[in-house]
Parts: structure tokens; sequence; C-alpha cells
């Protein structure tokens, strides 16, 4: 119980460093750290990936950063991708889903040692800009002060067809995977459809929550929600992002960040050779 | 508004579901009660105390962005909003079809 606290603390404090939701780092460490069921170590990090949306929803509401309406917008294909996401996660062999897995951990851990992460993107052109959607002009809009600028910034969101192609695949994922997704989300609202790259990274935080219940559901019918397991890790990962955000000023993000790309990198090695032996994960 | 709908449930969901979390998993560890197995929040009467406590908490942490789909709904349909409250619906009526199924 104490580990299961301590990876939850973990996971969420280098989350709050790092700009990362806890997910990636939960579910290897469940499964090669402390030989869990991929699948339980999936349903266990969707509920932490709910409790660290909440956490940071709070701050985020107070920032005015958060799209709420954009949110939602996306979160309908989103949820049809988190759905179908967990749905193939209860049917296709563990090995599969580790082996996944491991892949997308490689590409979290190539962006992030690439300082490509959501703090990292150029800042965006704030001036408002014609919204070509089919909702209704205007509709979506955001507007919040940015305090680094001094200055109110309003935008538009620009093609949500494109948006919504991307969020079904960053549903699914999450479904899959246990992630949330924002290392998707946030470089295609903020390079893909003009948001500013604040703005996209508070959004997709009010988004995961949402996803994440989506495919939740699903887990949570079939038994793989271990309140044993679940409830530590979430304790521990809103501890975690506790401290981590308290941490981060006094931290260098970019060492702190390429050594967790390293060790993200190291795991997803270890997760593939072993989806690929098909022993651990049954 | 809006931002003040999501801060407040947010807020509420957070302390309520890790008090009850915490409690649940301070009782199982003070009175070395055996692992369980998975949350079932539809037969809470026959679990222990700690297991309900942190069952319970796990369903209003799961609970809380979809309240805040609901309020948010209902919010923009008061104010006559009925676009983003259909967009609000549409993603409530997934979630519930999706759950519906699952149980069936």
């Amino acid at each position: 119980m104490v580990l299961l606290v301590g990876s939850g603390v973990v996971a969420g404090g280098l989350g709050a460093l790092v700009g990362i939701g806890g997910g990636i780092v939960v579910v290897p460490v469940l499964v090669i750290g402390l030989g869990y069921d991929i699948r339980t170590a999936v349903a266990t990090s969707l509920v932490a990936v709910v409790a660290t949306s909440a956490a940071a929803g709070v701050a985020y509401a107070d920032s005015g950063l958060t799209n709420v309406r954009l949110g939602l917008a996306l979160e309908v294909p989103t949820t049809i991708g988190g759905i179908a996401g967990g749905l193939v996660a209860v049917s296709v062999a563990p090995s599969a889903i580790a082996g996944l897995f491991s892949v997308v951990m490689i590409v979290v851990a190539v962006l992030m040692w690439r300082h490509l992460d959501t703090h990292a993107l150029l800042p965006h052109d704030v001036k408002s800009q014609t919204m070509s959607s089919p909702i209704g002009p205007g509709l979506l809009r955001g507007t919040y002060f940015d305090r680094t600028t001094s200055r109110s910034v309003a935008y538009d969101p620009l093609r949500l067809g494109l948006g919504a192609s991307i969020s079904v695949i960053a549903g699914m994922l999450s479904g899959l995977l246990g992630v949330g997704g924002g290392f998707i989300k946030v470089p295609t609202m903020a390079m893909g459809m003009g948001v500013p790259v604040k703005a996209a990274a508070a959004t997709s935080n009010f988004m995961v929550g949402i996803t994440a219940i989506a495919s939740l559901v699903i887990y949570f019918t079939r038994g793989y929600v271990q309140s044993i397991v679940v409830v530590p890790v979430s304790v521990g990962i809103v501890l975690g992002a506790l401290i981590g955000s308290h941490a981060t000023p006094r931290l260098s993000a970019v060492r702190v960040q390429r050594l967790l790309a390293m060790i993200l990198l190291l795991v997803a090695i270890q997760m593939g050779l072993e989806a690929l032996g098909g022993e651990l994960y049954g | 508004m809006e931002r003040i709908i999501v801060k407040t449930i947010y807020t509420y969901g957070l302390i309520l579901s890790m008090t009850s979390m915490t409690a649940g998993l301070l009782l199982k560890f003070i009175t070395h009660e055996p692992s369980s197995g998975p949350a079932d929040l539809l037969h809470l009467g026959v679990a222990s105390i700690p297991d309900t406590l942190m069952s319970v908490g796990i369903g209003i942490l799961a609970a809380t962005p979809l309240v805040n789909v609901v309020a948010l709904m209902q919010h923009w349909a008061r104010h006559r909003n009925f676009r983003m409250a259909g967009i609000a619906a549409t993603v409530t009526v997934i979630l519930a079809v999706a759950a519906i199924l699952e149980q069936g």
C-alpha cells in the first residue's frame, strides 16, 4: 500500500514538474514495478487522470485559461474515441496494449527530450481570428487575461474538423492506455487550431477528465477498477501534484524533463521487450 | 459563470472524494483488513466500511466531470444557448449510453 501511494506521489510530482499527466508514469510502475495486470494499471491510471484533471482544473478555472465551450465541443468525438479505445483494450491481448504503450512512451520521451512539450511551443499570435466553424461564429471564442504580458487575449478556434479528427485518436489512446492524451491534443489545438498554448493546455486538462470516465465505465463494469490499487495511487498522485507544483520554481524543468525522458525511454524498451515475449501481462 | 460552475464542482468533488478515499484507506491500514476485490458501487451494503468508503470516493471522483457537463448543460439551456446545451447533452448521452450498454 505504501508503495502504491509512493508511486502515485512520484507520478503526480513528475507530472506537475514537467507538465504531463501521471498516466505515462503510473502504468509502467504498476505493471513492471509492482507486477499488476496491464488492464488494472490502465483503469487505475484513468481514475488518477480524473483526479489530476480535477485538481489542476480548480487552478485553471481561476486563471480563466480553460475554454470550456471548445473543450466540450471536442469532447463529442473524444468521448466516442475513449469508449472505442476501452472496448478494444478489454478485447485484445494485454501484450498488444503493452507494445502500443511502449511506442507511445518512446514518442513522449523523444518530445520531452527535445523540449517540445506544451510549455515549449512557440507563443501563438493572439490576435482575434475569424472562425470557420459549422457551429457558429464566435460561439467557441476564448478570452483570458495573460499575466505575463499584462493584456487580455481573445481568440476564435480554427479548423474544428482537424481538432475533432485528432480528438478521436486522442480519446482512443486514452481508453486503450490510460493516458490523458494531452501530448496530442495540446499541439493540435496550439498549432492546428490557433488556440494560444496556455489555453490549449488548460482546455486539454478539462477534457481529459471527461474522456477518462468514458472508458472507465468499461473497465469498471468488467472488474478492473481495484479499490485497493486505485485509492492509494489517486491519493498519492494528488499529493504529488501539490508537492510538484510547489517545487517547480526551485528546480530546472529542462533537467527534470530530460531525466524523465531517459527513464521513460528505458522503461519503454523494457516494456516493449516484455510485450514481445508476452510473459508478464497475462 | 461557466468558470465558477467548473471550479465549484471540481473543488467539492475533489474534497469529498479524497476525504472518502483517504478515510477508507486509513481504516483499511489500521484494521489490517485483507485486500478486497473490484470496486463495486452497486452492492455497497455487503462491503466492509473501508471498502465502502473507498468505492464511494472513486464513484464521487468519477462522477465529478459528468456533473460538470450536466451543470453546464443546464446553465446554457437556462440562458437559451441551445447550441452549447445541445453539445453538452450529446456528451452526456454518449456517456450514458456507454454506461447502460456496459451494464446490460
